[in-house]
């Protein structure tokens, strides 16, 4: 698989739970989200997309919404978990860290054995 | 300043997003839209000096709305199933599927020792039908003999047997019995359930086997 595929693959496979689990921290508009994200570089593919990833969320029972007034604009709509989404943020994170744990391991022998 | 072009530029884009959506549900579809809506407009009240450029700019960031849309039908991973650590297939997995019709306690036992089916698949499993073969075997004798003693008792008031307990004349005073055809009906209907019922294991075995070969690939 070519590099890109696969960087578009791990990308696919947790941008939803990170959503996820900065909606565990507190509840957040779509707008916040994209800041976040694309702050921590490269994981979504287009600002925009965070909307279609939030309705499907909703529509699968992982997180509910609710309009809150701002300041001096118009309401806004904030996503916060629940029960459903914080087991999947809870099970996600110890499969990750399995994963994580797995991968390095294999890699850290193969490093080892290079030098 | 926003120009006559820069908003058409978001209004045509808004439509072709919305068209683009089509068939995704309507519920879903109104939410997409109207928080791109709102982002896009966010955005645009943070430009000091909003050129068209500048608009331009703003919805190829945000995105083609076919791929938008694209991402909106995509699969959702779906919250994690509990994986366990042991989850292949082996000799407890057959013998649970082969036996849980067959000898009812023993083959749910083995379904329940093995991992390598959520709950709800153990629920169908051990419930669909309650005791395998065993219980659809005791089933219909209940069954049979409820049907035999209320047709004795409804349709005949008494009756007079012999020593040997063979029945020489039958007082009935219930309703006639139903016309031939009525009765062809129930016997249809009756033969349709047991079949349905007869194969209730064997789809349910398939089932299981299916689940366990999904989860194995």
């Amino acid at each position: 698989m070519p590099i890109e595929g696969l960087a578009t693959q791990l990308r696919k496979g947790v941008i939803e739970y990170c959503v996820l689990a900065m909606l565990n921290e507190k509840p957040r508009y779509g707008g916040e989200l994209v800041q976040l994200l694309s702050r921590n570089g490269g994981l979504l593919v287009s600002e925009g997309t965070i909307y279609p990833l939030l309705s499907r969320m909703r529509a699968d029972g992982l997180v509910e919404t609710e309009w809150r007034e701002t300041a001096g604009g118009s309401p806004r709509r904030y996503y916060s978990l629940t029960r459903g989404g914080q087991q999947a943020v809870t099970d996600f994170h110890r499969e990750w860290l399995r994963f994580r744990d797995t991968v390095d391991g294999i890699f850290g022998n193969q490093g080892g054995r290079r030098r | 300043m926003s120009t006559p072009l820069a908003d058409r530029l978001v209004s045509d884009y808004l439509q072709r997003l919305d068209a683009a959506l089509a068939g995704v549900s309507p519920d879903r579809r109104d939410e997409i839209v109207g928080e791109i809506r709102s982002h896009i407009q966010e955005q645009r009240g943070a430009l000091p000096d909003e050129t068209d450029a500048d608009v331009y700019n703003l919805l190829e960031r945000v995105g083609e709305p076919y791929a938008l849309a694209a991402a909106a039908r995509s699969e959702s991973s779906a919250p994690l199933e509990p994986v366990s650590a042991r989850s292949r297939v082996g000799a407890v997995e057959i013998l649970a599927l082969v036996l849980t019709p067959l000898i009812w306690p023993v083959g749910v036992i083995l379904l329940w020792t093995s991992s390598a089916w959520n709950t709800r698949d153990k629920l169908i499993a051990t419930l669909v039908p309650p005791g395998g073969y065993l219980g659809l075997l005791v089933a219909f004798s209940i069954l049979e003999f409820a049907a035999f003693s209320s047709v004795t008792v409804s349709s005949c008031g008494g009756s007079i047997t012999d020593s040997h307990g063979n029945v020489i004349n039958q007082a009935c005073t219930g309703p006639a019995p139903p016309p031939g055809w009525e009765q062809a009906l129930i016997t249809i209907a009756a033969v349709g359930v047991a079949v349905i019922l007869l194969l209730l294991p064997v789809l349910v075995g398939i089932y299981m086997a299916r689940r366990l070969a999904r989860r194995e690939s």
